[in-house]
């Protein structure tokens, strides 16, 4: 895909200056026929009239009597032949001027494209690599956090929590790290995803789980709604995480402190569909951003919000994989917060599912 | 048991090393690729962990070079390349799981155990003869598979997984049933001579052992400490 991409951006413009410079030397002989009149025309006075420019050649040859036409054909062989030389080198030079002109101009452009192509390239296999670079302090930190805390004594209860502190830590840093990873993954084609039923009731508890000390330092507590057992829908388990994880993400950040915020999950048989609805009582987003959340690197909050960080992608991501899982997402207007209602096709168990 | 581990980065390396050999598994630290083939050739490790991205010889090239001689070897990739066309290589070409980076100890520690317990599992089935894998019992309460680093709880069926380590200090424990076992014997036995772990080592071994092999439910406890002295597994009690 990436390389039908390059092709069809790379082949059209040398193509250009290659056809006019086929087309000049193919309508060649047609001109010095033109040419052969003029002598005839203005028979001894100025033996070899230089043509000033190419539209002279155009109004010159037209002759005023058919006479002039039969002896230019009766005129002597050697002369024509000389004629046809001065008069078609100016042409003949013209136009290759013209296609060299046109080729180089094609040629820059040609590079300047390939090099656009390559530093967007560039900038999304830095990202790639950036990303994979970074995974590795992260498992070091990781691994390291596990084998201080197996060796802390029994009693070290605040150090445990301070170590449980950069756990969670580490796992937004990889949360932002994903993000980034399936933004550029993104820009390079499409992102690869495997549908198989997945139990929604199961990765919000995962998802609370993860961000379960989070919430608590802010006071925030989930309140849950409707049903409580699985319920399935077809979806790539690790997107479905990343989409649940990005919107509980922004009620962490967003949300007042010591409140409560909605996760409703819904079936709607009608559509044979799934809606998970997380809805916060933060500042919510006005009518006039609402188009805009969706676009990435697109923050609303950036300067109202003290100490809330994100890179502006996270909602652009779910968004994208939403739609990539025969799904939507979808701010629904309420009278406070902001209301994030996600739908999926429901699923049997047990089924896999073409990616669309 | 035997683990070879092969990762460029040296702090990665040490910490590794360190969640593996703190569960009583011996390991061969390598560098790069050409290391770990040579190690791999010398010492006839049971497991393999090989990180994709390493000078000169990449994991994938060395996990190739141990396919074409060596078929049973559990081979697990650890790396930072995550993409699926990464996995499926890795796998292609004979790895048994890709654990993608960051992770943690636990999930390091359940995944190499699973790995050896297939390869054992297929082993067995290689060779019927020795089907009835080697195994001791305690007290007839629990039943322990050492190479398939598992114990079974006899009344109930229950699986528990266990390290090295901790399979060592039961045994030591059962082979004196009944006596106390003095501290100082257990860390020979189980750490080896040549290895000084600090005193508290051997305490937070037995406390995570106990809280998978006790059964607590108020029954007798199997491990008991012996003040002083050290622990000891008590005869079954009859009533």
């Amino acid at each position: 895909m990436i390389f039908c991409r390059k092709f069809s951006l790379s082949f059209p413009t040398p193509a250009i200056p290659l056809a006019v410079l086929a087309v000049a030397l193919i309508s060649d002989p047609a001109w010095a026929d033109t040419n052969t009149w003029e002598p005839s025309l203005f028979p001894t006075t100025e033996p070899s009239p230089l043509p000033i420019s190419d539209e002279d050649a155009f109004i010159q040859p037209i002759p005023s009597e058919i006479s002039f036409h039969t002896e230019s054909w009766n005129a002597a062989p050697s002369r024509k032949s000389i004629s046809a030389v001065e008069y078609n080198t100016p042409i003949l030079i013209g136009s290759i001027a013209l296609s060299l002109f046109l080729i180089v101009v094609g040629m820059i452009g040609f590079i300047q494209q390939k090099r656009a192509l390559l530093v967007a390239e560039k900038r999304v296999s830095f990202a790639n690599r950036v990303s994979h670079e970074l995974r590795t302090p992260l498992t070091n930190i990781l691994l390291n956090i596990d084998l201080i805390s197996d060796t802390l004594p029994d009693e070290a209860d605040a150090a445990r929590k301070r170590l449980d502190l950069v756990r969670e830590e580490s796992s937004r840093l990889n949360r932002l790290l994903e993000n980034v990873l399936t933004f550029s993954r993104r820009e390079q084609g499409a992102p690869s995803l495997h549908l198989t039923a997945c139990d929604v009731s199961a990765t919000i508890d995962e998802i609370l789980d993860q961000f379960g000390p989070a919430l608590e330092r802010r006071g925030l507590q989930a309140n849950r709604i409707g049903s409580e057992g699985p319920l399935y829908v077809a979806a790539d388990p690790d997107a479905l995480s990343q989409i649940v994880g990005n919107l509980i993400s922004n009620v962490e950040k967003y949300a007042p402190k010591s409140d409560t915020f909605d996760i409703e999950v819904a079936e709607l048989p009608k559509n044979e569909a799934v809606r998970i609805t997380v809805a916060d009582r933060g500042p919510g987003i006005s009518r006039g951003n609402a188009a805009r959340i969706f676009r990435p690197f697109v923050r609303i909050h950036d300067k109202t919000t003290e100490g809330v960080s994100g890179t502006g992608l996270g909602l652009a991501i779910a968004n994208e994989l939403a739609l990539a899982m025969n799904g939507t997402l979808a701010l629904t207007p309420t009278r406070e917060g902001a209301r994030f209602e996600l739908t999926l096709p429901q699923a049997n168990k047990k089924r896999t599912f073409p990616a669309k | 048991m035997k683990i070879l581990i092969a990762e460029d980065d040296p702090v990665t390396r040490d910490s590794l090393n360190e969640c593996l050999s703190g569960e009583g598994f011996a390991t061969l630290l390598a560098s790069d690729g050409n290391d770990a083939i040579r190690l791999w050739r010398t010492e006839k490790p049971d497991l393999a962990c090989l990180d994709i991205m390493m000078p000169d010889v990449d994991g994938y090239e060395v996990c190739r070079q141990i396919r074409s001689r060596d078929k049973q070897i559990p081979i697990l990739f650890l790396s930072a390349k995550s993409d699926e066309i990464d996995v499926v290589i890795g796998l292609e070409i004979g790895a048994d799981d890709f654990i993608r980076k960051p992770f943690g100890k636990h999930e390091l520690l359940a995944r190499v155990r699973s790995a050896l317990r297939r390869s054992e599992a297929a082993k067995a089935v290689a060779s019927p003869s020795q089907s009835t894998p080697a195994s001791f019992e305690i007290r007839g309460e629990l039943t322990i598979y050492p190479t398939q680093l598992r114990a079974v709880r006899n009344s109930s069926g229950e699986e528990i997984d266990l390290s090295p380590r901790e399979i060592s200090i039961l045994r030591v424990l059962n082979e004196h049933l009944g006596e106390a076992v003095p501290r100082d014997e257990l860390l020979n036995r189980c750490w080896g001579l040549n290895y000084y772990p600090e005193s508290r080592t051997l305490d937070q071994h037995i406390a995570k052992l106990r809280k998978r092999v006790e059964p607590g439910n108020g029954e007798s406890p199997l491990i008991e400490t012996v003040r002083g002295i050290g622990y000891r597994i008590r005869e079954k009690v009859s009533d």
